[in-house]
């Protein structure tokens, strides 16, 4: 009786996982894994377009190094929201950080006459401590980190007005390296391509690992397909970089806090529990995770790149306006948005966010080599997070019920 | 005694549904004839919470049809079927605890005078519903307030004031305590006698002879058997298990005995104070002692404390708690569940969803959340020895599911519970508290679990087992402790203990009934 009963529930297992072979497409595509793909496409689509309408512009090696270097700061701050996002907190101060970031950059480097990298280090040390400013009030006094931010965001804007008396300060030249030097061009192609062997080794870690606990694991959905498609970016790009001056340095910096923060969410027990944090948090707790701890070091994270954001935006502007970076906030979390992540926590991925980053910026940018106004711009980005938002609400939307 | 002729309230006619590959309705069929109780039995996944949805405007997709009252209809909302007076009240309610109960009552049709609220009437309405449902309670109280089994009767309430007809009630005595149970039967006795018609819904088979005059019992997607309680003789819950696993209803609880070994947890002089600042405390001056090898089942209606006990020995009870743990003999300080988790200790939560399980995460994501240190070199997950681990158990524990990367709310109730089980035995556990284990499990997936409970027992684990379900803590336990206002009012070794005689204890009735008796 009981023999018949187990080795029919094993036959009914069997056949179930067997039909969960015959996938569809669309079934596919709703994967998180596979939630990047139709990103990628909107994006080659947009690039197209626009090099269209511009005339063969935009994809010009010198404007992709120009839009490389308005993307970096917006997608450095964008895997960091995204590291915060997943377990379910936000920031919203990130225009008065950095900004408050780059004045200390300026500051130290000219009023102080400090050297390269005693500015680098000062500056770090001043967006750790913003950082763990907002961890203790959000993981020890419990105040909400909507709230937490938000207070930051008047507070400390007041306070680089304050300190600069609202003028704008010079940073001294050799800071202006950070936006303006480049890896030579076989650096640049050596290090394109050992991210991209980096990556191919990941998969295959992964498929085997996953052959190896007997999981029917198809090699060309999970690594030849993500290999060769990688690929092609990657050849795309140390071609483009070989062409023009190598690869700009706020592009190495972005590629670097992607690999580091994305490794951590995907790799680490660490990001694992982030993920868990947001997705239920009486069950994170439940499970022996130490919230507090956890929350705090996600926010001295954030408060780093506050740090690494301002030098390069000072970089980039030749200068620290206290004002800088008005609205900064709303466009990272835009971009961790389209890259979809979630705003309740317990979803989202670095790479995702720093595409989407990539399409708002695109767009910005491409519009401004057509001669549009950029309260267009804003209206464009605009509608592309409302539709981006929707399409990944309808695919997970229609995927069976609770 | 002369039949009347029935006339059907509601009718499913060919009723098919699929979700993605799993066909959840195969055709069904049934007659729900007026005034009276019919209870739908059947494993977790047979498809009767399916078609319930289907009945009551929850799911609008599907093939076949529906009368109400023999007239077709096809419901495309919740409110659309409430306007034919089909009602769902759900296992877990939609009440809005901020709300006041006459508010709540009449939300959205609250009565209107000049175009605003008409309070006075409101709250003259309401205090006749709750007298007619013997409620105490006041019209003006909040949801919130109220306990489980009087947010039910005014949801049912609800139902009333907008003429319902066939009222569904799904699972609606699990968390219920048995004279809650009981006062519920009485009402839906009474609804009966209005020409309401329930659908009634339940894993709590004995309870179909009190209160079922009709029983269909589902497997897979179909209709199984059907019957009516009066040609049975008295043997409803026998009949309805063999239709719904054909399986036997001796081999429930397949209790086996190990031998009993050192005292692995001891609490000594255990208090906790209650959640909620104000109220008496929740467990006092507990002694309380479980060596390896054994299942100590620890009884108590809700609101004894013995949950609380659970959660403390935990370290998660949100209250001031005092008193000695020892683990292996040893003094421990347990202040978080990361510090129980330290000394070996786990903990199977009732409330699945809210305590144990990220039900928009994956099986695997959930199954190595508590083991991920086990798993990382060097900082690092070793995906590998990860995925092997988590491919054992969900082949030791059958859990059934198209794959371990599949979303935990896909999974039904029983597969559920094992994920949150896995995720405790890769922890590699000695002391196991396990509260309400089988609440929402089907009975195929109940009897893998006490299974479960044998083998780690057998292998030396401790077991404590809290659990409001009577015939349970009987069948597997070897000890039976029953509390009563946060204390335990008596012990019984294994087989002594008659239902009656714990009921007895854990209403706090033992003093002079007992010698009466």
């Amino acid at each position: 009786m009981t023999m018949s009963n187990t080795t029919t529930s094993q036959t009914a297992s069997v056949s179930s996982a067997a039909a969960s072979h015959r996938v569809t497409l669309s079934a596919i595509l709703s994967q998180s894994r596979f939630r990047l793909i139709p990103m990628i496409a909107v994006l080659i689509i947009i690039w197209l377009v626009l090099q269209l309408l511009t005339g063969g512009l935009f994809l010009s090696p010198r404007n992709l190094t120009n839009l490389s270097g308005q993307v970096a700061i917006t997608a450095v701050l964008a895997a960091g929201a995204v590291m915060l996002m997943v377990p379910g907190y936000i920031d919203l101060s990130l225009g008065a950080t950095v900004a408050a970031s780059a004045v200390v950059a300026a500051f130290a480097s000219t009023v102080y006459g400090l050297d390269f990298w005693p500015t680098v280090f000062v500056t770090l040390t001043f967006g750790l401590l913003l950082g763990l400013w907002h961890g203790f009030w959000v993981a020890w006094m419990h105040v909400p980190s909507f709230i937490v931010t938000l207070a930051s965001l008047l507070a400390i804007r007041g306070l680089s007005l304050v300190i600069t008396n609202a003028e704008t300060i010079s940073p001294s030249m050799d800071i202006l390296v950070i936006s303006d030097a480049s890896l030579p061009p076989v650096a640049s192609a050596l290090v394109l391509f050992a991210m991209w062997l980096g990556f191919s080794l990941l998969q295959l870690r992964e498929w085997r690992a996953q052959v190896s606990a007997g999981i029917p694991a198809s090699f060309g959905i999970l690594v030849l397909l993500p290999v060769i498609a990688v690929g092609i970016v990657v050849l795309g790009a140390i071609i483009t970089t070989s062409t023009y001056r190598g690869l700009p340095l706020p592009v190495a910096i972005v590629l670097a806090v992607v690999a580091i923060t994305g490794g951590i969410l995907r790799y680490t027990p660490f990001g694992r529990r982030l993920y868990a944090i947001g997705g239920n948090r009486q069950a994170a707790m439940l499970a022996g995770i130490d919230i507090r701890k956890h929350i705090t070091i996600v926010f001295a994270g954030m408060g780093l790149l506050y740090g690494l954001a301002g030098l390069m935006l000072v970089a980039r502007l030749s200068s620290a306006p206290p004002t800088a970076g008005q609205g900064l906030e709303l466009n990272v979390i835009a971009a961790a948005v389209i890259g979809g992540t979630s705003l309740m926590g317990g979803r989202g991925t670095v790479a995702g966010a720093a595409i989407g980053a990539l399409l708002m910026e695109s767009l910005a940018n491409g519009m401004s080599l057509m001669n549009l106004p950029s309260s267009y711009q804003s209206i464009a980005v605009g509608l592309v997070l409302l539709f981006a938002v929707y399409i990944d609400v309808r695919g997970r939307g229609s995927r069976g019920d609770d | 005694m002369t039949t009347p002729v029935r006339a059907p309230a509601a009718k499913v006619i060919g009723v098919d549904k699929r979700f993605g590959g799993a066909h959840a309705l195969r055709g069904v069929s049934m007659t729900f004839e007026a005034g009276d109780v019919h209870a739908i039995a059947g494993e977790n996944g047979a498809g009767k919470s399916t078609l319930m949805k289907v009945l009551s405007g929850v799911i609008g997709e599907y093939d076949g049809f529906l009368e109400i009252d023999g007239a077709p209809v096809r419901f495309a909302s919740i409110r659309d079927a409430e306007r034919h007076g089909v009602f769902l009240v759900p296992q877990e309610l939609n009440i809005v605890p901020e709300l006041r109960v006459g508010e709540y009552l009449y939300l959205n049709r609250e009565p209107r005078r000049f175009g605003l609220v008409d309070v006075k009437k409101l709250w003259a309405d309401t205090a006749h519903w709750i007298s007619v449902f013997k409620l105490n309670t006041s019209p003006v109280a909040r949801m919130g307030e109220l306990s489980t089994h009087e947010q039910q009767l005014i949801s049912i309430a609800r139902a009333m004031t907008q003429g319902v007809k066939v009222l569904i009630l799904d699972e609606p005595t699990a968390s219920l305590t048995e004279r809650e149970t009981e006062l519920l039967f009485d009402r839906i006795a009474e609804l009966n006698q209005h020409g309401v018609t329930t659908l009634y819904i339940s894993h709590r088979l004995h309870e179909f002879q009190r209160i079922a005059n009709v029983v269909t019992v589902m497997r897979d997607g179909s209709v199984v058997d059907h019957f009516r309680v009066a040609e049975t003789g008295g043997d409803t819950p026998r009949r309805v298990i063999k239709a719904m696993v054909g399986r036997d209803l001796s081999e429930m609880y397949p209790k086996s005995s190990a031998s009993v070994g050192e005292p692995l947890l001891e609490l000594i002089k255990w208090s906790a104070a209650h959640s909620i600042p104000g109220r008496p405390p929740a467990v006092r001056g507990v002694d309380l002692t479980v060596k390896a090898g054994e299942v100590v089942g620890l009884f108590g209606l809700l609101g004894s404390g013995a949950f609380t006990v659970a959660r403390s020995v935990f370290g998660a009870h949100d209250a001031q708690v005092d008193g000695t743990m020892r683990i292996k003999g040893k003094p421990v300080r347990v202040r978080t569940p990361r510090d129980a988790i330290g000394h070996g200790v786990a903990y199977l939560p009732a409330e699945r969803k809210r305590d144990g399980l990220i039900v928009g995460h994956s099986i695997e994501a959930n199954m190595a959340l508590a083991a991920l240190t086990k798993f990382s070199r060097g900082g690092f997950i070793n995906r590998r020895s990860e995925l092997q681990s988590i491919r054992r158990y969900t082949t030791n524990l059958r859990v059934k599911c198209t794959s371990a990367e599949q979303p935990i709310r896909e999974l039904s109730g029983g597969n559920q519970q094992k994920v949150v089980a896995a995720k405790w035995l890769l922890t590699e556990p000695e002391i196991f508290v396990l509260e309400e284990p089988t609440r929402g499990v089907d009975v195929n997936a109940r009897v893998e679990f006490y299974e479960l409970i044998n083998s780690l027992s057998q292998s030396g684990k401790a077991i404590l087992l809290v659990s409001t379900d009577l015939p349970e803590v009987l069948g597997m336990a070897d000890r039976v402790l029953v509390m009563w206002e946060g204390q335990i009012v008596h012990e019984w070794k294994r087989g002594e203990a008659t239902e009656e005689q714990v009921m007895l204890y854990a209403a706090g009735e033992h003093g002079e009934s007992e010698v009466a008796a």
